[in-house]
C-alpha cells in the first residue's frame, strides 16, 4: 500500500508533490482571506467593536498578497500536470476567467480602504468589506467551476458551440460549499494564535465557527461524494489515498476536540497547538483527497517537461527562499525587542 | 501502482487523424502531437491588443517595484547617516513612496498572473512549451518573488519602529529579489527571441542567450529610472517640506536617471544580436515596427534629457505636472518598448520552434497534406451563417492560422488587409504568405483551403449575401498549388537569407 505521491513514477510523483503542498499553503492563506472577509463583513454589519474583526483589518491585505504569492506555484504545476485540461478550460471560460484578476485587483483595493482610518462610517466599512468578500467568492466560484469543466471534457466541444459562459454542474454547490466552510477553522487557527494575548473569550467564537465549519464542509465532502461517478468514488478507495483519508479523518477528529476545548476553555494553548496542527495535517491531507479524485485525467509526462533542466537550482534556491524568510522573522524579532 | 500510466480521455480528434497510437502512420503522428485548443473570438479587437495591454501595465509595475527597491535601499543609507538630510530621507522613505511600492509589487503580482491567463488565451501552446522549458527555473523565479514579498511587507509593517541597519537589511533583502525575480524572468523571455543554439533540454544555453545580458541591463536602468519618475512626482507631494529641501529630495532622486545614458548603448547592442530579419522589421522594415522604435527613443531621449540637462547639472525643481508629464512619457517608452519586443518576433513565437499562430514550422509540411482545419475539433459558432460548406471551412481556417493575430473585419482586419487584391492576387499571396510579407508564417494548409479563404473574404467584402456559389475549379487548385510548392514550407526569413528565387 503505497501511499499517494509515492505510488507514482518519477517525475510525475514530485510534480504531484509539490502541487498539493504549495496548493495547501496558497489554501491557509486564501482561507483565512475569505472567512476573514465575510466575519470581518458580519462584524462591520453588527456595529459592535470586535477584536477579531480589528485584527483581520490590519492583516488580511497582507493575507491576500501571501496568498496570490503562494498560488502561483500551485499554478504553474498544474500546467504540468494537467496542461491540455487546465488551458482548454481557461479558454471554454475566458470572460470568467478574465475577470478573475480584475476581481481580485478590486478585493485587494477594498482591504485596504476597509483597513483606511478615513472610513469610518459603519455601513461604508461594512459595505466595503462586503464587497471585498464577495470578489473573493466570485474567484473561489471560478476556479470551482473551472475546475470541474476540466475534467468533463464529453462537454467540452458542445460548450464551445453553444457559446455558453456558464458551467452549472450538479457538483459544483457542494464543492464550493466544502471550500469555503473549510475556510472557518483556518480563520480561527490564524485568528486565534492573533487575538489570544489580547482577547481570549474572542477565541471561543472562533472555535465555535470552526466547529461549523469543520462539520459543514464534512457534509459537503459527503454530498460531493454522493454525485461523485463510481470510477472517481473508487478512486479515494484507492490504496494509494487511503492513508491520506484516514490523516484527515483524524486531524478532523482532532481539531473538533481541541476546538471543544476552546469553547469551554479559550484560553487554553494546548487546545490551540493540538487545533493548528489537526489544522495543518487537514489541509493538506484534505488537498490530496481532493487531487485523487482528478488522477485518472494526469496528462503523461511530456518529453520537454521531463527533460528540462534546473530541479537542483531550485531545491537549492527553495532552502535559501526558507532561509531568508526565517531570517527577515528573526530580524524583525531581535529589531523589535524591548531590549534594543 | 507505481509508474501508472495516465489514460487520456479527451475529445476524439476529427477523421483522418486517428487517436490509436499502434499503426498510426508518420503524418498522423505528427497531427496527433499538435495541440488543438478553443479558439476565441474577441470581437473587433485582436489578441495582440488584450495581451499587450496586461504586458504593459505588468511591465511598468514590476519594473517600478524593483527600480523601488534600489532607490529605497540608497534614501536608507543617507537616512542612516543622520542630519537634517536624512531625516528628509526616512520622510520619504517611510512616506507614501512605500506605499506605492507595496501596491506596485501586490499589483504587480497579480498583473503577472493576469499575463499567464492572457497567454492562455493568446497562445495557449507557446506558454505551454515555455513551461515546460522552463518550469524549475519559473519555480526559482517564484522563491525570488516569495522573498521579496515577504522583506517588503517587513518593512512596510515595521519598518518605522526597526533600528537603521536592520532597515536596511530588509531593504536589500527585497531589492536583491526583485531585481533576481527580473534576472530570472528575463532568461526565459529573451530566449522567445534569442534561442540561438537552444535544443529543448539545453536550458543554460536557452536561458542566457545572446539578448539577455543587454535586455538585462536595460531593463534594469529602466526600473531605475521609473522609480525615480515616481520619488520625484511623490516628492512635489510634500506640502511639509518646504521648496529647497524638495529640491534636495529630487536632486537626490534624479541620480538613479543618470544611468539612462547607457541606454543608446545598451539598444544598439540589443539590436546587434537580435536575428537579422527582426532587427530589419525595426529599422524601416515595418512602418508600425520602426514608428514604435521612434516613440520608444524619442520619449526616453526627452526623459534623458530633461533628467541630465535639468535635474542634474542645473538642479531645476521640479513641479508635480511636469513630473507627472515625464511619468507619463515613461508609461509611453515603456509601452512602444513592449510593443517592439513582441513585434520583433514575428513570425514566432518561440524563434524558429512555434510560429505566432501555434504552429510548429516542421508541421507545416503536414498540415499542407492533411489540411489545418482538420485538427479543429471545435464547432463553428456562427456555422449556420455560411452558405456553403467552402466558406465553413473558410472561417475554420482562419480561426486555425490567423485568428491570433487578425480579425476579419476589426483591428488588423483581413477584409481591409485585402480589400484590394484580386482573387487571383488573393490566392497567390496567401499560398505564399511567408513571401508575400516575410514577416507571415507560411500557410500551413491544403490548396483547398487557400481557396476556402480566397472565398470567405471575397463573401465577406460582398456583404456576406445569402447565396454564394462555391467554387471548386481544378486549374485553380492546380495553380494553387504550384504556388505553395514554390514557396515551399521554410519562413520567410530563410527564403530572405537564401535569396528567393
Amino acid at each position: 500500500m503505497t501511499p499517494f505521491p509515492l505510488a507514482y513514477a518519477w517525475p510525475q510523483g514530485l510534480y504531484l508533490a509539490l502541487y498539493v503542498v504549495t496548493l495547501a499553503a496558497h489554501a491557509a492563506f486564501i482561507g483565512y482571506v475569505l472567512a476573514g472577509s465575510g466575519y470581518a463583513a458580519v462584524a462591520a454589519l453588527r456595529g459592535r467593536r470586535d477584536p477579531v474583526a480589528d485584527v483581520l483589518r490590519d492583516w488580511l491585505p497582507f493575507a491576500l498578497g501571501a496568498g496570490i504569492t503562494a498560488g502561483v506555484a500551485p499554478l504553474l504545476f498544474v500546467q504540468i500536470l494537467y496542461q491540455e485540461r487546465f488551458y482548454t478550460a481557461n479558454l471554454l471560460l475566458f470572460h470568467r476567467w478574465m475577470a478573475l484578476v480584475p476581481a481580485l485587483i478590486a478585493g485587494f483595493y477594498l482591504l485596504y480602504l476597509h483597513k483606511a482610518e478615513r472610513v469610518t462610517r459603519p455601513g461604508l466599512r461594512a459595505a466595503v468589506i462586503a464587497a471585498a468578500a464577495l470578489c473573493f467568492l466570485f474567484a473561489a466560484w471560478s476556479w470551482t467551476e473551472n475546475h470541474l469543466l476540466s475534467l468533463d471534457d464529453a462537454i467540452w466541444r458542445d460548450f464551445y458551440g453553444a457559446g455558453r459562459m456558464l458551467y452549472a454542474d450538479p457538483r459544483l454547490a457542494p464543492r464550493l460549499l466544502t471550500w469555503v466552510l473549510a475556510s472557518l477553522p483556518i480563520l480561527a487557527v490564524g485568528a486565534s494564535w492573533q487575538v489570544r494575548a489580547t482577547a481570549a473569550p474572542a477565541v471561543r467564537t472562533l472555535a465555535l465557527l470552526a466547529l461549523i465549519g469543520i462539520v459543514g464542509s464534512t457534509a459537503g465532502a459527503f454530498w460531493q461524494r454522493a454525485l461523485l461517478a463510481p470510477a472517481a468514488r473508487a478512486s479515494l478507495e484507492s490504496p494509494s489515498i487511503v492513508p491520506w483519508l484516514v490523516a484527515l479523518a483524524a486531524a478532523r477528529a482532532a481539531e473538533l476536540a481541541a476546538y471543544a476545548q476552546l469553547v469551554r476553555v479559550p484560553d487554553s494553548r494546548r487546545a490551540l497547538v493540538v487545533a493548528t496542527v489537526g489544522g495543518g495535517l487537514a489541509l493538506v491531507a484534505g488537498a490530496v483527497v481532493r487531487e485523487s479524485l482528478r488522477l485518472a485525467a494526469l496528462e503523461p509526462i511530456r518529453d520537454g517537461v521531463a527533460g528540462a533542466g534546473g530541479l537542483p537550482l531550485f531545491l537549492a534556491v527553495f532552502a535559501l527562499m526558507i532561509g531568508a524568510i526565517v531570517w527577515i522573522g528573526a530580524l524583525v524579532r531581535r529589531g523589535l525587542s524591548p531590549a534594543r | 501502482m507505481r509508474g501508472a500510466t495516465a489514460c487520456r480521455t479527451l475529445p476524439p480528434k476529427p477523421a483522418g487523424f486517428g487517436h490509436h497510437r499502434s499503426g498510426m502512420s508518420p503524418v498522423g503522428a505528427i497531427a496527433e502531437a499538435i495541440p488543438v485548443y478553443p479558439v476565441n473570438d474577441f470581437g473587433p479587437a485582436m489578441k495582440g491588443m488584450v495581451i499587450g495591454a496586461v504586458g504593459i501595465l505588468h511591465v511598468f509595475l514590476a519594473q517600478f517595484a524593483i527600480g523601488g527597491g534600489f532607490l529605497l535601499c540608497y534614501f536608507q543609507w543617507r537616512a542612516g547617516r543622520g542630519g537634517a538630510d536624512g531625516d528628509d530621507a526616512r520622510r520619504f522613505l517611510d512616506g507614501f513612496f512605500k506605499l506605492l511600492v507595496l501596491v506596485s509589487f501586490v499589483l504587480g503580482a497579480l498583473t503577472g498572473v493576469a499575463m499567464w491567463f492572457t497567454s492562455i488565451q493568446v497562445s495557449a501552446r507557446t506558454i505551454g512549451l515555455m513551461v515546460d522549458e522552463f518550469h524549475w527555473l519559473w519555480a526559482v523565479e517564484w522563491c525570488f518573488f516569495s522573498v521579496e514579498i515577504t522583506a517588503g511587507y517587513a518593512f512596510y509593517r515595521w519598518g518605522p519602529r526597526l533600528p537603521d541597519p536592520t532597515r536596511m537589511r530588509l531593504l536589500v533583502l527585497y531589492a536583491g529579489a526583485a531585481w533576481g525575480s527580473l534576472f530570472w524572468i528575463n532568461g526565459i523571455l529573451s530566449w522567445q527571441l534569442t534561442p540561438g543554439r537552444w535544443t529543448p533540454g539545453a536550458l543554460w544555453t536557452g536561458f542566457f542567450n545572446a539578448s539577455f545580458w543587454p535586455s538585462l541591463l536595460f531593463r534594469t536602468v529602466v526600473a531605475m529610472a521609473l522609480a525615480a519618475l515616481v520619488a520625484i512626482l511623490v516628492i512635489t507631494t510634500f506640502d511639509e517640506l518646504d521648496r529647497e529641501r524638495r529640491r534636495a529630495l529630487i536632486g537626490r532622486a534624479a541620480r538613479f536617471l543618470a544611468p539612462m545614458a547607457a541606454l543608446p548603448v545598451l539598444a544598439v547592442w540589443y539590436l546587434a544580436v537580435i536575428p537579422a530579419d527582426s532587427r530589419g522589421w525595426l529599422l524601416g522594415g515595418s512602418v508600425a515596427m520602426t514608428m514604435f522604435v521612434g516613440i520608444a527613443a524619442g520619449a526616453s531621449l526627452l526623459i534623458g534629457l530633461y533628467a541630465g540637462l535639468g535635474l542634474l547639472l542645473r538642479r531645476l525643481y521640479v513641479s508635480g505636472a511636469t513630473a507627472g508629464l515625464l511619468l507619463a512619457l515613461a508609461f509611453g517608452a515603456t509601452a512602444a518598448g513592449e510593443f517592439v519586443r513582441e513585434g520583433a518576433r514575428k513570425p514566432f513565437t518561440v524563434r524558429q520552434t512555434l510560429y505566432s499562430n501555434s504552429i510548429a514550422p516542421d508541421e507545416v509540411a503536414t498540415l499542407r497534406r492533411l489540411g489545418s482545419a482538420s485538427l479543429d475539433r471545435y464547432p463553428l459558432r456562427d456555422a449556420a451563417r455560411y452558405p456553403t460548406a467552402q466558406l465553413a471551412l473558410g472561417a475554420r481556417v482562419v480561426r486555425v492560422q490567423c485568428a491570433v493575430c487578425h480579425t476579419l473585419d476589426g483591428a488588423n482586419g483581413l477584409v481591409h488587409l485585402t480589400r484590394t487584391w484580386t482573387a487571383e492576387q488573393a490566392r497567390m499571396n496567401i499560398a505564399q504568405l511567408q513571401r508575400t510579407k516575410a514577416f507571415m508564417p507560411p500557410f500551413a494548409g491544403t490548396a483547398d483551403e487557400v481557396e476556402a479563404v480566397v472565398q470567405l473574404l471575397r463573401w465577406e467584402r460582398a456583404g456576406a449575401p445569402a447565396a454564394w456559389a462555391a467554387l471548386a475549379d481544378p486549374d485553380v487548385g492546380a495553380r494553387i498549388q504550384a504556388w505553395l510548392d514554390d514557396a515551399g514550407t521554410e519562413p520567410g526569413s530563410a527564403a530572405e537569407a537564401g535569396g528567393a528565387p
